[in-house]
Order: C-alpha cells, then sequence, then structure tokens
C-alpha cells in the first residue's frame, strides 16, 4: 500500500552476514514507488547533510526497480559521481541491500572477488533502499565525498522520511 | 579569456517548478530533466504517474539539446525532411521536447521532457527555461 503521506515505518536494511555471507535477515517485497513528495524531502535532507558539513554530492532516487525518480547535483560536484549515485541507488534497490553490503564482502577477500562480476552491482556504499511499510519503494544513492560521508547523507535522506 | 555560465541548483529548481507547473495546470504527469552543457544531468524529476522510460526518453532529449546546442525538434523536422542518414547520429534523439539553454549566445545546458504528446513536452521544457528571465 502506498500512501503519499509519509508516516509509515521507514529502515533501512541492515543484513547479517556472519555465517553465510549473502544471507539476509528478511527478504522484504518491492512495493509501489515513492511518492515524488517524499523523494524531495529525503534529497533535501541528504543534501543539508552534505551541505552542512561542505560537501559537494550527487543524489539519486530510484523506484524499486531502479528507474531515475528524482536526481540533484549540487553546486560544485564532480561529474564522475552523477552516474555513480544513481548506481548505487539501483544497486540497493535491484539487489534489496545496502551497497556497501557489496564492499564489505569483497573487502574480505579472494573468496568474494566475483562479486565484482555481478551485473549491476555497484561495490561501493553510498546507496540504501529505501522501505515503506515493510516493503521496498525505492533507493537513494549518494556520491560526491568519501564513502563514509556519502553513507552518512544517505543516511541522513531516509531519516528524514521517518519523521 | 572566455568567461563560462553555469546552471547552479538553485536555477535548476527553478526550471524545474516552472516545468512542473506547467505539467500540472493541465494534469500531465511527465518527466523533466536538466542537464548541463556537456549533457550531464544536474537535476531530474519524475512526476507521479509518468512512466520509467519517460525518465530515460527525457534524459536522452535533454542529451541531444545539451551537446548539439539545438532542439531536438529540430532534428526531428531535418529527418522528417528527408535526411534519413541522421538516425545514425550518436547520442541524437530527434523526438521533439528538448530544448538548449541559451544565455548571451552561449548554450549552458538543456531541457528534456517527456510524458505527453511531444509538442507539450517542449511546451513544458519552454515554460521551465522561461523561468531563468
Amino acid at each position: 500500500m502506498f500512501m503519499s503521506s509519509v508516516r509509515a515505518v521507514l529502515g533501512v536494511i541492515f543484513i547479517a552476514f556472519a555465517a553465510s555471507a549473502m544471507a539476509q535477515q528478511a527478504v522484504l517485497p518491492y512495493g509501489a514507488a515513492i511518492s515524488l513528495d517524499a523523494a524531495k524531502k529525503a534529497v533535501a535532507a541528504a543534501a543539508g547533510e552534505a551541505r552542512k558539513n561542505g560537501w559537494f554530492m550527487a543524489i539519486a532516487v530510484t523506484d524499486p526497480n531502479g528507474h531515475l525518480l528524482y536526481f540533484e547535483r549540487m553546486d560544485n560536484t564532480q561529474i564522475g559521481s552523477v552516474n555513480i549515485a544513481i548506481r548505487k541507488a539501483q544497486t540497493a534497490a535491484q539487489f534489496k541491500r545496502p551497497s556497501k553490503v557489496f564492499q564489505d564482502l569483497i573487502a574480505k577477500g579472494d573468496s568474494f572477488t566475483y562479486l565484482l562480476g555481478l551485473e549491476g552491482a555497484m561495490p561501493v556504499q553510498g546507496g540504501l533502499p529505501m522501505v515503506m511499510d515493510g516493503k521496498i519503494v525505492g533507493a537513494i544513492g549518494v556520491s560526491g565525498a568519501t564513502g563514509d560521508q556519502d553513507s552518512q547523507c544517505a543516511m541522513a535522506g531516509l531519516e528524514a522520511l521517518k519523521k | 579569456m572566455k568567461t563560462r555560465q553555469m546552471l547552479t541548483l538553485e536555477d535548476c529548481k527553478k526550471i524545474s517548478a516552472a516545468a512542473e507547473a506547467e505539467a500540472n495546470k493541465n494534469n500531465w504527469n511527465v518527466c523533466i530533466a536538466i542537464l548541463d552543457d556537456g549533457g550531464h544531468l544536474l537535476h531530474l524529476v519524475r512526476m507521479d504517474g509518468a512512466t520509467p522510460a519517460n525518465s530515460r526518453i527525457a534524459v536522452a532529449k535533454g542529451v541531444t539539446s545539451a551537446e548539439t546546442r539545438r532542439s531536438t525538434a529540430m532534428w526531428e523536422e531535418r529527418i522528417k525532411g528527408g535526411r534519413h542518414s541522421m538516425l545514425r547520429m550518436p547520442n541524437v534523439t530527434p523526438v521533439q521536447g528538448g530544448l538548449p539553454i541559451v544565455i548571451e549566445g552561449q548554450c549552458i545546458g538543456a531541457v528534456g521532457v517527456s510524458g505527453v504528446q511531444s509538442h507539450e513536452d517542449e511546451q513544458i521544457a519552454a515554460a521551465g527555461i522561461k523561468a531563468l528571465d
């Protein structure tokens, strides 16, 4: 069920990958796409977080399929971040998990380098699924600074939707 | 020394808001993409009800106008006029709805719109660019 006023429960999917690396705690179903208003709200918060810290970011929101819904590039942002932000969001939407999951697994070593061959999975943090009423309604992707800083902004975007 | 004008995010939001208002006024659900003078995305809005294809097409129209400094309608007309070889031009989407943003004779970017009839898409793009006046 989709509603334009966001009062629903929103959260990031955190995935535990202790024993079986790719095992997920819960596989959430896909829902209807997030509304444009909600997407704008999330991006405004993410951009606010970037501005506060003096970072320049490209911020993308896709629908659950990974198709672009909203995008903005802050002044002075490097052009390379345009497609990276979009691809991070697509990764989070299409693989139902934060893009950081792939980054962390590949960092574990040789047994996970096969993940580099996973089509459409960008193994760089900064992409997070957007969840509403227990369903994936889209994803946010941020690029422009360090991975940690990108993630911090993406997280701020999700936080704004909880309010 | 040459000087170069650039669209700020604030400019983009102004353009997008005006374009969205034009679409809303007519009950049209469209996607509006704004690109820099190199055809790189600056801002995109897909209104509720517009399709995934609209996102892709709006960007493609915008890239065409930004990189060629011409309206996509111009390309459409040329091909309709018989120059079918123009269909092989790389990164050209020859469908009306993309307009270059020209300031003091310089192209500083473009707006691409997709979602309704092509001439209506262009009407929305033009309304957006007019907000810069």
